[in-house]
């Protein structure tokens, strides 16, 4: 019999889990939505779109027996409803108490996810003013209970199209079709079409035959297994097949069934995507596994370059071709784990709303690139940092409204969340147009704390960095922006665990820009694999401008800073890699070794001198954190063909490492930052 | 209201204003096969009036059987009508999908 492949059956524990994991994402999704219409989006897309959020909520809520939500989300659906038929018209009020109704069902979302019980009068003024409105509007409004409540819950993500055709035999056996599609109503929204083309005339009717065939569309949250079991009892009797058809795009009334003549078929157009939910942990070990296929492939591909090509010509072409395959691969399978940082954008506005609301300060947040992809990992990671963030632009940044407009600036403070992808990273910016760095105050508290060396000469970036140090994260602080307890060197070292880096921009009076630069996955790099010494590196190909071998009449000594590579008019400041690292017997003399030109987002372009060049490659990156400890200088590690450990730079931190280390004017703590790296290089 | 089929008086023959057939409170896999009978045997009334206001129990056959018979009714120009529908029957025939056809014939 035709049934789907899937035979798991699926535990009620799993339903749970997979609609909790949808209303996460239809939180992510009612909260943009609503942020549109906040910023006048008001046409009837993003209507649709709140509403439906709100309804497949409600819709599974039923299903697990959460009264409370179900009775929120009836409220707040009906409100969204009457928007929707223009019956209330989108005032500053309604929109207002629609960001507000949405903050508690996100609560009441949470609780009923770990079963906690909330006040008893939690959100009641948020339903009152709800109910109000609706009231005020002419609304009836109807509470939801019992079969009431079944009809009106709404679909969810996936839409099945189930086939059923009773064989002649199964009423006989007391199969009775009605419960089964009663069943099936309970999981979701259920249109049901029936085919009686098959019905004889009475007088040829067989009694206890069965003569109709059903075609259901059912929008629920379970997953296919559930709807199977429901069929469980008459699978022998019955021709089924449940086909999962899309993922459901727009309400669908639960109307009246169709015609009792022919089959209405393709009631929903195929077109939208389809997808289906994949547990992150398969997906992560299938990164992994073909991680290790690299690996592999990259050793088989060593080993091929010794064998003569004219011997083994169709082996060298197989190695090829699998390294070609391998890549593609690599690059589908790292596509399946990247999502639009939308999932972490969206909840900051609330974070907004909330703190804004505490501190009396007027705040909107603005946000762009939303849908820039960037691996799971990585988005798994940003939460913190970037709330972190928004909280300290907002409690030290923005100036109270009184404040602001003495300043002749908006009472309403604005602050930019922006995404975008640069040279093969992702770079997160966090600004506000608040009070800006005031660097004054931190240069005195620094040297009042030793931080800073008296007579030292701080430029304005080195001063702002200053607010990066572990010092200045206490709560005695006098900086605009860092503070709270749990300081930006937090934020920093946890950008940094991620392989990413963190600056600052500061005008005083007129702001303050935060920028977070994170590579696009964890996962790969492409490589150019350098000696130096008997030590063997791994270069990111995204930061490699050039390589050359420099005369000496274009290197140029520079009192306390080392070398700079005179490069077409422009001077580069020249980081010797064995000096960085300790590594002796390697080629000191630039002009005999190879000087490769690296990009880096803070310190410019910068000069890397290296042995020799070994070539090109793609590398699987092993975490240091996790299987050592963080290195400074180094971003990761990764085996070679040949079965060696060779480190991946981290290009940005090498020019300071350099420079701490032969200039030393920042605090002495940093210069042993490299120590760590001296083992790692010689243990490897 | 009792689980068989009552069987009505005959009329006097061409009387429009027939009463209706009552239908039985438990409509089954079990009275599926009477149901059919007594469906066959009104049949050939000038026209067929069916109170469901008594339906205490729906099935599947006993659906198939009722469509049938108002296909029946409807092919030979006879008037078929079912009146008074308890809850419970459109409930049913809501289930079932039949509702948008039987709609026609139900008051």
């Amino acid at each position: 019999m035709p049934v789907s492949s899937e035979q798991e059956s699926y535990p009620v524990a799993q339903f749970r889990k997979t609609y909790f994991e949808e209303c996460a994402e239809l939180l992510d999704a009612l909260q943009s939505n609503l942020e549109l219409l906040s910023s006048g989006q008001e046409d009837d897309e993003t209507l649709h779109a709140i509403f439906r959020s709100v309804h497949s909520i409600k819709g599974g809520a039923g299903a697990f027996g959460c009264t409370d939500l179900v009775a929120f989300s009836h409220t707040f659906e009906s409100l969204l409803d009457a928007l929707r038929d223009h019956k209330i018209a989108a005032s500053q009020e309604i929109k207002q108490l629609l960001l507000r109704a949405s903050d508690a069902l996100a609560d009441i979302v949470n609780a009923a996810r770990l079963e906690h019980q909330l006040p008893p009068n939690f959100a009641a003024d948020t339903s009152a003013a709800m109910l109000d409105a609706l009231q005020g509007a002419g609304q009836a409004f109807e509470v939801p209970a019992g079969s009431a409540a079944v009809e009106t819950k709404s679909l969810s993500e996936q839409r099945y199209r189930i086939r059923f055709r009773p064989h002649t035999e199964m009423l006989k056996k007391a199969n009775e079709p009605l419960l089964l599609i009663r069943q099936l109503r309970k999981l979701g929204v259920l249109s049901t079409e029936v085919d009686s083309s098959s019905l004889p005339a009475l007088a040829a009717l067989d009694p206890e035959a069965a003569y109709l065939n059903w075609t259901f569309t059912l929008d629920t949250a379970v997953p296919r297994g559930a709807v199977q079991d429901v069929f469980e009892f008459v699978e022998d009797d019955c021709d089924l097949d449940i086909e999962l058809v899309e993922v459901a795009a727009g309400p669908v009334e639960a109307a009246p069934s169709d015609a009792g003549g022919a089959v209405a078929t393709a009631v929903a157009a195929v077109s939208v995507a389809q997808s289906i939910r994949v547990d992150v942990d398969k997906v992560d070990r299938l990164v992994n596994l073909v991680g290790e296929l690299v690996i592999s492939q990259a050793m088989l591909t060593e080993q091929g370059l010794s064998l003569p090509a004219d011997k083994y010509p169709q082996l060298i072409q197989g190695i090829e071709a699998l390294a070609q395959s391998a890549r593609e691969l690599q690059e589908s399978v790292m596509a399946i784990r990247a999502q639009p940082v939308k999932s972490v954008f969206a909840r900051m506005p609330r974070i907004v709303r909330e703190l804004a609301a505490t501190l009396g300060k007027e705040v909107r947040i603005v946000t762009s690139g939303e849908m820039t992809e960037i691996d799971k990992t990585v988005i798994e990671q940003l939460n913190d940092p970037l709330t972190h963030m928004i909280r300290n632009a907002l409690d030290h940044g923005i100036e109270p409204p009184a404040e602001r407009a003495a300043a002749g600036k908006p009472r309403q403070g604005t602050i930019h969340l922006s995404a975008a992808q640069r040279s093969g990273r992702i770079v997160i910016e966090v600004s506000d147009d608040g009070r800006g760095i005031n660097r004054e105050k931190i240069l005195a508290k620094a040297r009042a704390r030793g931080l800073v060396p008296a007579g030292a000469n701080l430029s304005d970036d080195e001063v702002d960095d200053l607010i990066f140090l572990p010092a200045f994260s206490t709560a005695d602080v006098i900086s605009n922006i860092s503070g709270r307890g749990v300081g930006m060197d937090v934020v920093k070292r946890n950008v940094q665990a991620l392989g990413g880096r963190i600056s600052v921009r500061s005008r005083f009076g007129q702001g303050s820009s935060f920028s977070l630069s994170l590579p696009l996955t964890l996962a790969v790099v492409d490589g150019m694999v350098v000696s130096v010494g008997g030590e063997t590196f791994i270069i990111p190909l995204v930061a490699i401008v050039e390589n050359l071998r420099p005369q000496v009449s274009e290197i140029h000594p520079v009192v306390g800073r080392g070398h700079v590579l005179a490069l077409r008019g422009e001077y580069l400041p020249l980081v010797y890699l064995h000096r960085v690292f300790s590594i002796s017997d390697a080629i000191g003399d630039p002009c005999r070794g190879i000087v490769i030109i690296v990009q880096s987002e803070n310190a410019g372009r910068v000069g890397i001198v290296v042995d020799e060049l070994l070539g090109q490659q793609q590398v699987v990156v092993k975490s240091l954190e996790a299987n050592y400890e963080p290195v400074d200088g180094i971003s990761g590690a990764t085996i070679l063909g040949n079965g060696r450990v060779a480190l991946i730079l981290d290009v940005a931190r090498l020019h300071e490492i350099d420079i701490r280390g032969t200039a030393g004017r920042l605090p002495a703590s940093e210069d042993s930052r490299t120590e760590p790296a001296k083992d790692m290089i010689h243990a490897a | 209201m009792t689980d068989t089929i009552p069987t009505t008086e005959p009329d006097d023959a061409g009387d429009m204003q027939r009463a209706p057939h009552a239908l039985p409170q438990m409509l089954d896999l079990t009275q599926a096969a009477q149901l059919r009978e007594e469906m066959i045997r009104i049949a050939a009334d000038s026209s067929i009036v069916l109170d469901a206001s008594g339906v205490e129990r729906m099935s599947t056959p006993c659906a198939q059987i009722l469509l049938a018979a108002a296909r029946s009714a409807q092919a030979a120009n006879k008037p078929f009508r079912i009146t008074q529908a308890s809850e419970l029957f459109r409930t049913a025939i809501t289930d079932l999908g039949l509702r948008y056809e039987l709609d026609k014939w139900m008051e």
